[in-house]
């Protein structure tokens, strides 16, 4: 069977095609139809007209001119009121994210790198924690910190203090605690998800080489895993110094931040231009703040 | 379906430099099962098939054979219909399918991972076909039942996918493809990612079912021991071209460029210059031994430059007995031994360069490194080709 | 490292233990602390907040099952969730599916743009909302909270189905395609029951998100209240024990949920 015998078939030749096409039906990108609505819609029309918001004049009581005018923008960063909650917000967000990365990476790495089976359980326990309700938790927190909550009455009963300590509720510190408790769950989550494609092997192999434990991690994990790192920062710096809910119940006079201002402009008081100036004021900030991340993450891959 | 006969014309074409191999075509008589005709694929940034033909006989067993990157999973593709070619047409049993979507061809393509649907199980992975098909129930499982016995998992219908090992996957790929009724079976590569010792087994088994079944199996290979052992014909490719068509045994004897001797395993190529060609022999020099061999049929004339192949199994290796000097012979020294188990393969220097050289071990002494040994050859086992490096059938 | 922490090293390895484990203990509990502070104070006998608790009861729970104000607001965090959910399973299902499959060169900004709100506060989207609804002179209701979270859980639906999705075999598809399958056949045989299961997951990540959400509902809630709302006035209002009670349902529920994905979508081929 099947020597070949030089044998040719009857050529018949160059009869050129069209270029098979790329597999992509024209259709499909109607199917993108619907979620450009939803967003446009809901997202960027409104951000949109809330921008134009932040140029028109206030009348108070929700009510504006047809005029614009930047004084809005003026007010929000001369105003030495807005200041102290501004650098507030700044300061819990800086320090709030970077305790949540410094708490969670250990963590992450655990999950990661020691556990085989306990993997699933564990996130899922943090999955738990982390859907157990924003409003709850922080109203737990009162509970813990309260004159008469769970630390307080734990420290009397040991000895180290006589009188309550009231610092820890209604200040800064209390508002630091909840946001850092807040951020923790999803921190690891995101981190987790950035050391999934680091393999095992890496750190072996480094350890290998002479590295120390710990210097393993920090030389091999931490570069590689430097988008879930730049990824935790960046979410939860937004996330804490966005937060308007814990400083009401939790800070205190000390410990307000910019959102507690801006929600009060839509909500009670009414300058809403000057609401609207400070957000896009504060998410110029987020922009730059996401910019320099992003240029850290580069500097680490090196 | 009943395809009409296609009569095979022999007919030799003055072809300009891209002329597809011959011995591409089976004997006449015999009906083509799969006919590919000036086949030509670009992908954006390269050329991954030059225009290329073949004809693929009803019940033969063929192997598309080459390194990564040749074009052969590309052109079973095209064959399959999961790629469409911007150039030529293909057919099937007569019938032109170049422009029909690869569920509407009579073929069933294996492939190289496990592509079993994860959901459904053994059976009903098998049934999937004639399920699309609308088979009666009855019949479809009786279908099953027949593909299953065939690939030798009997009870294995009610398992999940997920449980199998990659051996069994593949045979139950396979029987899924068998249970479709293809005229022709495509498999690409479907062993490589098995062990060693499985893949010898399901190689015999493959054979096995081929036989039974009298189906036109096209396969894709890179390895060239799989190809020799289990296919009538080998189309041996390189970057996107036909290097050379033929059984098994004819291009292991007679390959006809150096790209298909090194591929085949054959490492003694070297160049050469015809010192004299007389009558039906040659003289060459350059080569570090004193080589005669048989004109090819390039005739090449005295003073031209030639690739040179002996296949490793063509010398016959003696250790030299002191003063002895045998006529014809050419001494040499044992630079390097590999025992492979059945073969030993030698590096021994002689004349002027290395030569691998390999002995069947049996029982005989197994030389070591340094021995002085004497080679010699058959020289109408010595293959001449002429440049650039392709030889006459 | 210090001297101290070297010491505390040996000790802990003499008996077994980790210093990595003693941390992530620490930590767990500390995450769960709260928690388990709020699961003991809703069975306090006592309306006062002190430390320890007195008695048990179970007092709190009827009381809260008695408010209609509760209830109601169990039922309206439903009805917005579900109805999230299934906006954002279809919306999202079919874009993620879209960029997945047939990217183009527009497909990494549409990308961008369906995960921005993510980037942004609550406080932004939700302010955005309110004076968007202003200028459309549209009451505020359930449906307004509603389209808040839609745009907020959209990007996490995305997120996870296009990670699931990249685990999908595209050679399956043309399997079945070899076998036979018209485009139809494939989608309904092969495609739809290996990414169901997928889709199914990413919108219990919705359910869940929608279910807890406050910082956007807070501006865009009308009469009708949701349940986290309901213990911001509770709470507001005066120290509420009951609201304890409360969080400890929320926490029976997201573990409910939680416990269900896994059990029913764990088993999934994406």
């Amino acid at each position: 069977m099947g020597i070949g015998q030089g044998v040719l078939i009857p050529a018949r030749r160059g009869r050129l095609r069209q270029p098979a096409r790329a597999g992509r039906p024209r259709w499909s990108l109607l199917l993108l139809l619907p979620v450009g609505i939803a967003l446009s819609l809901g997202f960027v029309l409104p951000l949109a007209l809330l921008f134009v918001k932040s140029f028109e004049t206030s009348l108070g009581y929700g009510q504006v001119s047809g005029h614009l005018t930047f004084s809005s923008y003026v007010t929000a960063v001369t105003s030495p009121l807005y200041r102290t909650v501004a650098v507030n917000a700044l300061e819990i967000g800086g320090i709030g994210t970077v305790v949540t990365l410094l708490l969670s990476y250990p963590l992450a790495f655990f999950i990661r790198f020691r556990l085989r089976r306990g993997q699933n359980t564990i996130l899922l326990l943090i999955m738990i924690s982390l859907f157990a309700g924003y409003i709850v938790k922080i109203y737990a927190w009162t509970t813990i910190l309260g004159t008469y909550g769970v630390i307080n009455t734990g420290l009397e009963r040991i000895g180290l203090i006589s009188q309550p300590l009231s610092v820890l509720l209604f200040s800064k510190i209390a508002v630091l605690i909840v946001v850092t408790y807040l951020s923790i769950p999803v921190s690891v989550l995101i981190l987790v998800g950035s050391m999934q494609n680091v393999d095992r092997a890496l750190l072996e192999n480094a350890r290998d080489l002479g590295a120390g434990g710990l210097r393993a991690v920090t030389s091999v994990l931490v570069p590689l895993s430097a988008t879930g790192i730049v990824g935790s920062l960046a979410y939860g710096f937004v996330v804490i110094s966005g937060d308007y809910i814990t400083p009401q119940l939790v800070g205190g006079t000390t410990g307000q931040m910019i959102g507690v201002p801006i929600s009060d402009q839509f909500l009670n008081i009414g300058d809403q231009p000057l609401g609207s100036a400070l957000s896009f004021l504060m998410l110029a900030v987020f922009i730059l703040v996401y910019f320099g991340l992003s240029r850290l993450e580069r500097f680490k891959g090196v | 379906m009943t395809e009409p006969r296609t009569p095979v014309t022999a007919r030799s074409e003055p072809e300009a430099p891209e002329a597809p191999a011959r011995g591409n075509a089976p004997p006449p008589g015999q009906r083509v099962a799969v006919g590919l005709d000036a086949v030509a694929k670009r992908f954006a940034t390269q050329v991954a098939l030059h225009p290329l033909s073949l004809a693929v006989a009803e019940g033969e067993f063929v192997t598309l054979l080459g390194p990564s990157g040749c074009g052969k999973t590309t052109l079973l593709r095209i064959v399959a219909g999961l790629e469409i070619p911007d150039e030529g047409t293909v057919s099937i049993f007569g019938a032109d399918v170049t422009d029909r979507p690869a569920n509407k061809r009579p073929v069933n393509l294996v492939f190289q991972r496990v592509t079993l649907f994860p959901h459904l199980t053994v059976a009903e992975n098998v049934g999937f076909g004639p399920r699309l098909r609308r088979v009666p129930k009855a019949q479809a499982a009786e279908k099953v039942r027949a593909a299953l016995e065939l690939v030798r998992l009997p009870d294995f219908g009610g398992r999940r996918v997920t449980e199998l090992s990659g051996g069994q996957a593949q045979r139950v790929a396979l029987a899924r493809a068998i249970a479709n009724d293809p005229q022709v079976l495509l498999l690409d590569e479907p062993l490589s990612a098995l062990d060693l010792e499985i893949r010898r087994q399901l190689q015999a088994e493959l054979k096995e079912i081929h036989r039974r079944l009298g189906l036109t199996f096209v396969y894709v290979t890179h390895d060239q021991e799989e190809a020799m052992s289990m296919s009538d014909r080998v189309v041996v490719m390189r970057e996107g071209r036909i290097e050379q068509v033929g059984s098994p045994v004819e291009i292991y004897r007679r390959p006809q460029s150096a790209f298909v001797a090194r591929f085949l395993g054959m490492s003694n190529v070297v160049e050469a210059t015809v010192t004299a060609a007389a009558g039906d022999w040659l003289e060459l020099g350059g080569a570090g031994l004193p080589l005669r061999a048989p004109v090819p049929a390039s005739a090449p004339a005295a003073g031209q430059r030639v690739t040179v192949v002996i296949r490793p199994d063509s010398f016959e290796i003696t250790p030299a007995l002191p003063g002895q000097a045998a006529g014809g012979d050419v001494a040499g020294e044992v630079t390097d031994v590999r025992f492979i188990g059945s073969l030993v393969h030698y590096r021994v220097a002689a004349g002027s360069r290395d030569w691998q050289v390999s002995a069947r071990a049996g029982s005989a002494e197994i030389l070591p490194e340094g021995a002085a040994v004497q080679l010699t050859w058959r020289p109408d086992e010595v293959i001449v080709m002429t440049e650039p490096g392709r030889s006459g059938s | 490292m210090s001297t101290a922490v070297i010491r505390l090293r040996r000790r802990l390895r003499r008996r077994g233990i980790g210093l990595l484990r003693v941390y992530v203990a620490l930590l767990l509990l500390f995450l769960f602390l709260p928690l388990a502070v709020l699961i003991v104070f809703s069975f306090s006998a006592s309306g006062q907040l002190r430390f320890p608790i007195t008695g048990l009861s179970l007092r709190w729970y009827r009381e809260v099952f008695a408010t209609s104000a509760v209830t109601s607001g169990i039922l309206a965090s439903l009805e917005v969730a579900v109805v999230t959910g299934a906006i954002v399973a279809t919306v999202g299902t079919l874009a993620a599916v879209v960029v997945q499959r047939y990217p183009f060169r527009g497909s990494g900004v549409v990308t961008g743009v369906i995960l921005a709100p993510a980037a942004l506060p609550g406080l932004v989207i939700g302010i955005a909302l309110l004076n968007f609804f202003g200028d459309l002179h549209l009451t505020l209701s359930l449906m307004t909270v509603t389209v808040g979270h839609v745009i907020y859980t959209l990007p996490y639906f995305y997120l996870v189905l296009s990670a699931r999705l990249r685990r999908f075999d595209p050679a399956l598809e043309e399997a079945a395609t070899d076998m036979g399958a018209g485009p139809v056949q494939r989608f309904r045989l092969v495609t739809a029951p290996l990414i169901a299961p997928a889709i199914v997951a990413s919108a219990f990540v919705v359910l869940a998100l929608s279910w807890d959400e406050f910082q956007i509902t807070f501006f865009t809630i009308g009469d009708q209240s949701t349940l986290p709302l309901v213990i911001w006035s509770r709470a507001r209002l005066s120290i509420d024990p009951s609201v304890n009670a409360i969080g400890t349902l929320m926490v029976a529920g997201s573990l409910l949920v939680v416990l269900f994905t896994r059990r029913f979508i764990a088993e999934s081929y994406t």
